[in-house]
């Protein structure tokens, strides 16, 4: 589902390596945990799975597109195939819980009653049911996460990156949004979390990738915080 | 195809959404682009005002030229047949000498002591017999004038060609005026088209950084580099718009009401207002597609400078 061969990423002309010939493969389905202090280079990893960032040099196939072929036109369309959550949850806030899920499918051209009819299903998904007019500041912290999955996931995306979902909220919402992409991972979308939350990556006994100083320094099937 | 217009349509709708959200940023440019609108509409307004003034004092004026009484009908068969072969000369109309003094008479029926002096001369009749020539355009006269010289053995020496003086004053003085209000509608007209692009450039670019997130956020679901550029567009045309609806009803309500209070100046407003009032949707349409180049024109330079997708 994804693979990054010998990936480097170099900001500026002559600078540190972000990322130093990088290379894994995440299988369908799997849900990975990636780990790192601040700056190891993951915030660059998810960049460049993204596109928001162009590698250095390195091979990346994500979805069956090879990222060496990929027009810019087409950027849109490998992003339809990758749902992406934010720590900071990235709402808009004038919207409501309905139309901010779905906003995703207003921009891909979807019918309003396609919309109407798939909106309700992922809002029950992630257990918002009965919030639908809320605004997002009308919500809790947990909640409005749920409303950034809900709308990363709405289209069923083969893949979802969670960029730390968890770093604002209490342990209690946090196990809430855990346990809710789990529920995605069930459903067969291949998850890629990032987290600092230790003991979310130790109860989980998940496949755990750590990064430090843009390498790899290891790769645990079921892995917990500072095996590396 | 369903996609695609269901797609047009939400771009035209958030666009709409971005246009009210932006109240204070959408009432500074429409506000400008209005002013805008007028200065070219009233600059137009004008432009035909004073042609049609210009036109109506020229068709007035013609050039009397005095014979000798002693021409021959031959002579000034020839002079005028001269007179008609010059390009510019529209009409070459004969005054004899009896009716020239008819005219005087005519003009001067309140003149007792003119009509006296006249009676006493009894039979004499000292008015030359007389071509009047219409031209197209007076000021250019130079091949009537050389067709005259061509003729100048018939002309009469004591009285001089007649170019109507004061009325040829008034053409020279109101084509001053229009050249000039021209002149100024066009430069003023040009200065604010200027700033409507740079107020409205400004507020795409503010619309732009107040949307950043939102931005973003659409280019990581997968929005079209046109899905998300297309509201900005849609944002600024409806300035144009509304600018060309409000600077429509100015001008109809204000300019064209008050229109007949300028023909007691002796400018003619009739054919420039039956224009205006014959064809509005056409005027408002052309006022609506100019408002929208302006403001089509600034979002796309704001987004080709900001928007970085």
């Amino acid at each position: 589902m994804i693979l990054l061969d010998r990936v480097t990423k170099i900001y500026g002309k002559e600078g540190t390596p972000a990322l130093n010939r990088v290379s894994l493969h995440v299988e369908p389905k799997e849900f990975v945990i990636l780990v790192g202090t601040s700056g190891a280079g993951k915030s660059s990893l998810l960049k460049i799975l993204t596109r928001e960032e162009r590698p250095t040099s390195g091979k990346i196939v994500v979805g069956g597109i090879d990222y060496d072929t990929l027009k810019d036109r087409n950027i849109p369309l490998l992003r339809r195939k990758i749902g992406v959550v934010f720590q900071d949850f990235k709402l808009l806030p004038q919207r409501t819980v309905f139309e901010n899920i779905a906003f995703a499918l207003e921009i891909v051209g979807m019918t309003n009653r396609e919309i109407r009819h798939t909106v309700p299903k992922v809002i029950e998904l992630v257990g918002l049911t009965g919030k639908e007019n809320k605004f997002p500041n009308e919500l809790s912290g947990g909640e409005q996460q749920r409303v950034a999955i809900a709308r990363a996931v709405v289209r069923q995306p083969k893949i979802l990156i969670a960029d730390e979902p968890t770093g604002n909220l209490d342990p209690k919402h946090s196990w809430d949004i855990v346990r809710l992409l789990e529920k995605i991972n069930r459903y067969g979308t291949t998850v890629l979390l990032t987290t600092h939350n230790q003991d979310i990556v130790n109860k989980l006994k998940r496949r755990v990738i750590t990064i430090d100083h843009g390498k790899v320094i290891s790769d645990v099937a079921q892995g917990s915080y500072n095996q590396g | 195809m369903r996609r695609s217009m269901t797609t047009t349509l939400r771009v035209f709708r958030y666009g709409l959404d971005n246009f009210r959200r932006n109240a204070w940023l959408t009432t500074a440019a429409t506000v400008v682009m209005t002013i805008t609108l007028l200065i070219i509409i009233v600059t137009v307004f004008a432009r035909f005002v004073f042609n049609d003034t210009i036109d109506q004092v020229r068709q007035k004026i013609d050039i009397s030229v005095y014979l000798r009484d002693e021409d021959t009908p031959a002579q000034i068969q020839k002079f005028v047949g001269d007179l008609k072969n010059v390009p510019d000369v529209t009409s070459v109309e004969y005054i004899s000498k009896s009716q020239a003094r008819q005219v005087f008479e005519t003009q001067n029926k309140t003149e007792f002591s003119n009509l006296q002096a006249l009676a006493e001369l009894g039979s004499d009749n000292p008015f030359p017999a007389s071509l009047k020539v219409k031209t197209k355009d007076p000021n250019k006269l130079d091949n009537l004038n050389a067709a005259i010289a061509k003729n100048k053995s018939l002309l009469d020496p004591t009285t001089p060609t007649s170019y109507s003086g004061e009325r040829k004053e008034a053409i020279d003085k109101i084509a001053n005026v229009s050249q000039f209000s021209e002149t100024a509608g066009l430069v003023a007209a040009a200065v604010f088209v200027v700033i409507s692009i740079m107020i409205v450039f400004n507020t795409i670019r503010m619309a732009i950084f107040n949307r950043r997130d939102e931005i973003e956020m659409m280019k990581l679901i997968g929005a079209e580099k046109q899905f998300i550029r297309g509201p900005f567009i849609v944002e600024a045309a409806l300035y144009g718009v509304l600018a060309a609806v409000i600077s429509f009803i100015l001008m109809y309500a204000v300019v064209l009401t008050r229109a007949d209070s300028l023909g007691q100046y002796d400018i003619v407003v009739g054919n420039s207002v039956h224009f205006f009032q014959a064809w509005p949707a056409a005027i408002l349409l052309a006022q609506m597609v100019v408002g929208m180049l302006i403001g089509v024109f600034s979002a796309q330079l704001a987004i080709r400078r900001y928007l970085k997708l």
